[in-house]
């Protein structure tokens, strides 16, 4: 008798653990973008997937890609998608419809740092439907993560209490149902069809806040082995994947030279090591583009919308036309 | 015995050594006396104290440390 | 396994559901099974240290029993025999433990003083192996002196040295104390598991709520301290609190884990800050490895026979009180210098741990003129206003021996002393972002740390009266008790901070 009335007031009491834990989710956890680029992933067929870092989400316009490819294409970059989550959104992707490429963003220093567990580290992760990669995707990365990213999604954004009312609002309302991206779009940004970010040119101070420069000592093996994991699944799955730098500011360029050179040389050593075509826009002719700070948001190389627009277009002409690397 | 306590008066006085029997676990006696005790004890009982030796049940009271040194002067 | 990461705590609630429902005789075999499979999660390549230690410790032990037990009527040579087989397992054992830890830094001094260029390949430190190496190494030397029996089974032995909790960050150990809990059958109780997950989740509130977010300030100001003069003093109260709060936070996480099995480690903390001297205070702060300092440098090298003829010269030379009392300070001072090298390759590391033993040491040999000192102003020792002057005197000298142990260098600590007596401007605090959250939330941080203080503070209080605080709050009516398991479980979202790339506990790194 003691011990099934002990057995019931755990129960009771997890059960309370629960329900708050949902109402906390469904009050502090936003609704972010991801859970629209996601649903084109799962609802669209694609022929071409760009996957890195918000370098690429602000700097790659698929509509202008296609415009020149004549394919289709979704732009999957987000700040703080590290390798293991570019490896695990390509697995998505071909669970739904297989790519005919994958482009990969490639963000040098995303290679020499850990990813933080904040705001951005469960956020796809949040928005894949249940399947056997999102079991595999939570063995490998929620499983490590901190137990309160994983038990407390939502409290990473405990600060923004002041939002909860609008959460409420949105979650229920018709915007979340219909994935209506209007909620993005404000004075400095706004997100566009197939996951570009366009950045407005406003009058904002340009930092090297989040500047993450190079250094090969600090390569993290993680990084490497996930690369590499993908470089396998997709010879194995016959997509063709190419590798890309979006190119900095000239003055940011200038100012650490070094770090930007050794990353050039590492990767365009590694890449023809593994076979995969590498295209380094820091290092490639790019006609009529201004790489000066003016075309950017800051100076680590988030382009304004234009800047971006432009930039896809010499990328698509690149990858069509596949002028000569080396 | 007598020798025993006037080596332990003088290392550290004001403890009741005639009654006490938890000099160890209650603090009086710590490492540092200790160590002088059994310094004491071998210059001027001649008795060779071994670090084995040094647990509290030798130590915890004035009857148990002269038991030991009964023991170790064999 | 990182203790925070979700799967740590999958794999706990695995290892113990399973613990009691498999038949009680193959429960420490599981314990050992989990034990491995924990090892192997920091890499399987580590498993060699670990089995290098059991195997070399466990065959050492079973020889000296071997000898032991001859007939010999020369008591003296089995003597000898033992003992040099024991110094064998301490030389591979330490000097493994050397070789991996300390070899780069003597390399980089060598290089410094003779101006040559070595260089040694850096090893990843296996995990755990100060800890496991101390523990194994006090077995041997128990086994030596007869303390204990060797343990004839290899995999129980395999066990004692690799039990997972208390491989990252102790407590270590005794053989005598920890073996035959881990070799007996436990039952389940419901009592035991609801306190040990008690004691495990209050020591995650102390290391997420106090120790990461006092955390933050500690790093930013000593990893730029020129930036912040103003707040040295700041910067070592709050590495105070972010040090006890995540070392004994991991302790009660490691003694709540052991306990869900039926296990009960030796403590490791004492309300340390309570302390009214550096003895005191070592005797409260990571209390095990001060036990086994102790027991196996202190009391040895005192009672060694060159220790005992210097002894006898310091008495000729400066009288029966200085003279009985130098060898023990000697002794004192060399074990601390261990200490000190325990925490890590690096001269402030030397310097901590000289400065305590210095202390120590003084305090030893000026014992009889305090006494008479006091007598003569009339010093009431059992006052409180006497109680309080001796905590507040041991914690600014504990507070001045953090400043070498967290400080970057010797330089960087003189540095911030330095500052601390010379500037004093707390608003600098309010410059310091509170990580991702900005610097909008540093006044939030600041009372989170305040308040987890104060309650730490009122717990400690009542601990130190004797109250054990779990049992009071199980005693009270279950809305409260929940209230109180409800607030420490979302005390830890809520109050929390999100871990950094450099997470995790603090001691984990020896």
């Amino acid at each position: 008798m003691r011990n099934s009335k002990k057995a019931i007031l755990v129960v009771l009491f997890l059960v309370i653990c629960l329900a708050g834990n949902s109402i906390l989710t469904f009050c502090f956890y936003p609704y972010n973008y991801a859970r629209i680029d996601m649903h084109n992933i799962e609802t669209k067929a694609y022929d071409d997937i760009f996957l890195g870092s918000s370098h690429g989400k602000c700097g790659i316009n698929p509509l202008v890609f296609d415009s020149i490819t004549g394919q289709k294409s979704t732009n999957l970059c987000m700040g703080g998608e590290y390798m293991q989550d570019v490896f695990f959104l390509a697995k998505e992707a071909v669970r739904n419809h297989k790519p005919q490429r994958i482009i990969y963003e490639l963000d040098p220093g995303y290679w020499v740092t850990k990813p933080s567990q904040g705001m951005e580290y469960t956020s796809f992760y949040q928005e894949f439907p249940k399947s056997l990669v999102k079991v595999q995707y939570f063995a490998e990365k929620i499983m490590k993560a901190d137990f309160r990213s994983t038990l407390f999604p939502w409290y990473v954004y405990r600060q923004f209490f002041f939002k909860v009312l609008d959460n409420v609002k949105t979650k229920t309302g018709p915007v979340y149902k219909t994935y209506d991206p209007a909620p993005f779009s404000n004075d400095a940004q706004s997100y566009k069809p197939e996951g570009f970010i366009y950045r407005n040119k406003i009058d904002a101070p340009k930092t090297e806040e989040n500047l993450m420069l190079w250094n090969k000592a600090q390569l993290q093996q993680d990084t490497v082995d996930y690369f590499e994991r993908l470089v396998n699944f997709c010879d194995q799955k016959q997509i063709e994947l190419v590798v890309i730098t979006t190119p900095v500011p000239t003055e940011t360029y200038q100012k650490y030279q070094r770090a930007y050179d050794n990353a050039h040389d590492y990767f365009t050593e590694y890449m023809k090591s593994l076979k995969v075509p590498y295209y380094d826009f820091n290092h490639l002719p790019l006609d009529g583009f201004d790489k000066s700070l003016n075309a950017y948001a800051d100076c680590e190389g988030h382009m304004y919308g234009p800047t971006a627009e432009l930039f896809t277009q010499l990328l698509a002409e690149y990858l069509v036309n596949k002028r000569t690397l080396f | 015995m007598e020798k025993l306590l006037e080596i332990l008066e003088d290392i550290q006085p004001d403890a009741d050594y005639a009654t006490c029997t938890t000099l160890i676990d209650d603090g009086i006696l710590d490492s540092f006396a200790i160590l002088s005790i059994v310094g004491e004890l071998e210059e001027q009982l001649g008795v060779e104290v071994s670090p084995a030796d040094i647990i509290p049940a030798n130590f915890n009271s004035a009857q148990a440390l002269w038991d030991m040194v009964q023991r170790l002067q064999g | 396994m990182s203790f925070v990461a979700t799967e740590f705590l999958l794999f706990v609630a695995i290892a113990a559901a399973g613990y009691y429902l498999i038949p009680k005789r193959f429960q420490w075999m599981w314990l050992l099974l989990f034990s491995y499979i924990y090892y192997s999660s920091s890499g399987i390549k580590l498993l060699f240290f670990l089995l290098f230690t059991t195997l070399t410790t466990y065959g050492a032990a079973i020889w000296i029993e071997q000898v032991n037990q001859q007939q010999s009527d020369d008591k003296k040579k089995i003597g000898k025999k033992k003992r040099n087989i024991t110094i064998i397992g301490l030389l591979l054992n330490f000097g493994m433990l050397a070789l991996l830890k300390y070899v780069n830094f003597g390399i980089v001094n060598i290089n410094h003083i003779l101006h040559t260029d070595f260089t040694f390949p850096d090893f990843l430190l296996p995990l755990g192996i100060s800890f496991y190496t101390f523990q194994s190494m006090g077995y041997l030397l128990d086994v030596n002196w007869g303390k204990c029996k060797a343990e004839h089974n290899p995999f129980r032995f395999a066990l004692f040295v690799s039990f997972f909790p208390q491989l990252l960050q102790g407590p270590i150990g005794r053989f005598d104390r920890l073996a035959h809990q881990l070799y007996t059958e436990h039952s389940f109780d419901w009592e035991r598991t609801e306190r040990a997950l008690q004691l495990i989740l209050w020591g995650f509130f102390k290391k997420m709520v106090l120790a990461d977010n006092a955390g933050i300030f500690v790093d930013r100001i000593f990893g730029n301290y020129q930036t912040y003069p103003g707040l040295s003093i700041f910067a070592v109260l709050l590495y105070s609190a972010q040090l006890y709060g995540d070392f004994s936070g991991g302790m009660d996480v490691v003694m709540g884990i052991a306990d869900l099995f039926g296990i009960t480690m030796d403590d490791n903390f004492r309300r340390p800050y309570f302390a009214r001297s550096i003895t005191d205070f070592w005797h409260r702060w990571h209390i095990t490895l001060g036990t086994w300092m102790k027991d196996y440098i202190f009391y040895p090298l005192s009672l060694s026979r060159p220790m005992n003829r210097f002894g006898k010269f310091a008495r000729k030379r400066f009288g029966k009180n200085i003279g009985r009392t130098l060898p023990i300070c000697i002794a004192n001072i060399v074990v601390f210098l261990v200490v000190g090298i325990w925490h890590g390759a690096a001269w402030k590391f030397i310097v901590y741990g000289l400065y305590n033993g210095l202390i120590i040491a003084f305090s030893g040999l000026m014992a009889q003129n305090y006494r008479k000192w006091k007598q003569a102003l009339h010093v009431n020792e059992k006052a409180n206003s006497w109680m309080v002057f001796q905590i507040l005197r041991t914690f600014l000298l504990v507070n001045i021996s953090w400043f070498f142990d967290r400080a970057n260098s010797i330089s960087d600590a003189w540095g911030m002393m330095k500052n601390a007596l010379t500037h004093f401007n707390p608003t600098e605090l309010f410059a310091i972002p509170m990580g991702e959250s900005g610097i909008g939330f540093t006044p939030v941080g600041l009372g989170i740390i305040i308040f987890a203080s104060v309650i730490l503070f009122i717990v400690s209080v009542l601990q130190e009266r004797g109250i054990c605080v779990r049992s009071a709050i199980a005693a009270k009516p279950i809305v409260i008790r929940w209230a109180v398991y409800l607030f420490l479980i979302f005390a830890l979202p809520v109050l929390g901070q999100p871990p950094s790339a450099t997470g995790g506990f603090i001691y984990a790194q020896f």
